[in-house]
């Protein structure tokens, strides 16, 4: 059975139309739990909502 | 043979006082050029034709008894990702090299331009700015002047082994996560990352546009604020550029570190600093008065939230060529760009929301210190081909993780000068000199001390060129 982000890369490589050889595919997981590993390092710290990048947007 | 200045401030000064013409300038320094550089692939292209026409024009300015540039008959190099008219921007990826020439100078090069500067040419560097070592599958690695067996650091790589070589005394870089200062400390020259939004980014190829910064490496730290000076200045065209007023760099370098607190960054920049790295931190603290050590907070969790954010950026960045010219790519980034396409949304914004913690916690520090101090790559100039290197008993992959103390420092956009020091083992390990946002001043004081003390020296030969 496989895993869950085995699962999630398989199906946004094929969202993203990018067709990979067994050898590529193996090293874009890699990197891909590597990332993951970054991921849950960052801490969640609350913010107030005007620190929210979304409201950085200005016209 | 005729002795020529090297130094920009050199090269002026002989400029504007008719000792040699800009001509001569040029000549030497294309011969110098065109020497060196099968050995050290700095250089992609050399504009010849553009440099001697550009000397040319200062020297009959100077005969017409023209008020003459701040920057009259400086020689300098863009990496290529800078646009310059009538070269293709490759931002070293032969993905980019059946684009047109660039029809427009970028806006730093036109600066320069602006100043008297002579452009000789562009340079090498990582494909895309991804990587920390030029090495280049499709162009070729750039050698390190002080070793050639050794890595340029990257990826402004091309710009570091210019400057070191002698070639040209000022180059201009970019810095996403470290790529101005890793060159700068394997090559031992010196260089700046000014704050984030400070210099126009317009006319280059981004990279992780959130996190791009651009800016020049020298030979010293007057040539360094030189450079800088004439390049400060908003620009409507770069939505990321600030509106801030000139401030002038090069007249405070003779304040030196009077009236600054001066601490050392321990901890993390302690645990992946190797021997040498250690060594650099230590001096340059001592030499520049530190009077403490002091521990940023989350340091470890800032570099894994700009390592996350160059990922997704630079992965959905270039995802439709991804996905339509997959062979075209640097084997060396590929699989890592295909990764950071996948990202999921919630990933990256958790990673731009610790931007604004981590941010609000350092800026706390600098209500207690004008400067901080670490070293800018964790050893000095690794083996190129070397694909681990050795941190303690720590054994990371060399292309990603000679950017380790440098990136959680540009992820806030922190402005950093790197001076050069020389541990003995005849490699330099550049420190990186960090000010609160908007102050490069004071990191190229610290810079400029460093040098006047003789500590920091980019140790390049003037004379017959």
């Amino acid at each position: 059975m496989k895993s869950d982000t085995t699962q999630y890369i398989d199906a946004a490589l094929a969202l993203h139309q990018l067709a990979l050889n067994d050898t590529r595919r193996a090293e874009v997981e890699k990197q891909f739990n590597l990332l993951q590993s970054m991921f849950v390092l960052i801490e969640t710290e609350p913010l107030p909502i005007e620190a929210e990048s979304a409201n950085t947007f200005r016209l | 043979m005729k002795n020529f200045p090297f130094t920009a401030t050199d090269c002026i000064a002989a400029f504007t006082s008719g000792e040699v013409s800009a001509h001569e300038i040029a000549s030497a320094t294309l011969a110098r050029i065109t020497q060196a550089n099968p050995a050290l692939n700095a250089f992609i292209d050399i504009s010849s034709e553009r440099a001697l026409a550009e000397a040319q024009a200062l020297d009959k300015a100077r005969k017409r008894g023209e008020k003459l540039a701040p920057l009259s008959a400086v020689p300098y190099a863009a990496k290529n990702l800078f646009d310059v008219k009538n070269i293709t921007t490759l931002a070293g990826a032969k993905l980019h090299a059946k684009n047109p020439p660039a029809r427009h100078d970028a806006k730093l090069v036109e600066k320069l331009h602006a100043a008297g500067g002579i452009l000789t040419g562009t340079l090498n560097m990582d494909a895309y700015a991804y990587g920390f070592t030029t090495e280049n599958t499709h162009y070729g690695a750039t050698h390190n002047p002080r070793d050639l067996t050794r890595s340029a650091g990257g990826s402004s790589g091309g710009t570091g082994a210019a400057v070191a070589a002698g070639l040209v005394p000022i180059g201009l870089g970019s810095d996403t996560n470290g790529s101005i200062r890793v060159p700068s400390s394997l090559c031992g020259v010196f260089g700046l990352k000014p704050t984030f939004g400070r210099l126009s980014r317009s006319g280059t190829l981004p990279f992780v546009a959130s996190l791009d910064h651009l800016g020049p490496l020298a030979t010293t730290a007057q040539d360094l604020a030189l450079a800088y000076d004439v390049m400060q200045g908003p620009d409507p065209n770069d939505h990321a550029c600030a509106q801030r007023i000139f401030q002038p760099a090069v007249a405070e370098l003779p304040l030196g570190i009077e009236g600054l607190r001066v601490a050392r960054l321990t901890g993390y920049f302690d645990e992946y600093a190797g021997a040498d790295a250690r060594w650099a931190s230590r001096t340059a603290a001592d030499a520049l008065q530190a009077v403490a050590e002091v521990e940023l907070p989350g340091v470890a969790q800032a570099r894994a939230a700009a390592y996350l954010i160059t990922a997704a950026e630079s992965g959905a960045l270039y995802l439709g060529d991804l996905r339509e010219n997959m062979e075209d790519f640097e084997p060396l980034s590929l699989e890592r760009l295909i990764a950071g396409s996948l990202v999921p949304a919630a990933w990256y914004q958790r990673a731009l929301r610790y931007r604004q913690v981590y941010l609000k916690r350092v800026l706390a520090l600098f209500e207690h210190y004008d400067l901080l101090i670490a070293p800018a790559t964790p050893i000095t100039a690794p083996l190129l081909g070397q694909t681990y290197i050795k941190i303690g008993v720590c054994e990371l992959p060399t292309r990603p993780n000679m950017g380790l103390l440098t990136q959680p420092i540009s992820f806030i956009g922190l402005p950093v000068a790197v001076a050069p020091l020389w541990p003995g083992n005849g490699l330099p390990m550049g420190v990186q000199l960090i000010a609160p946002p908007w102050r490069e001043d004071i990191c190229l004081r610290a810079a400029n001390t460093l040098e006047e003390l003789s500590l920091a020296s980019s140790r390049i030969k003037s004379g017959d060129k």
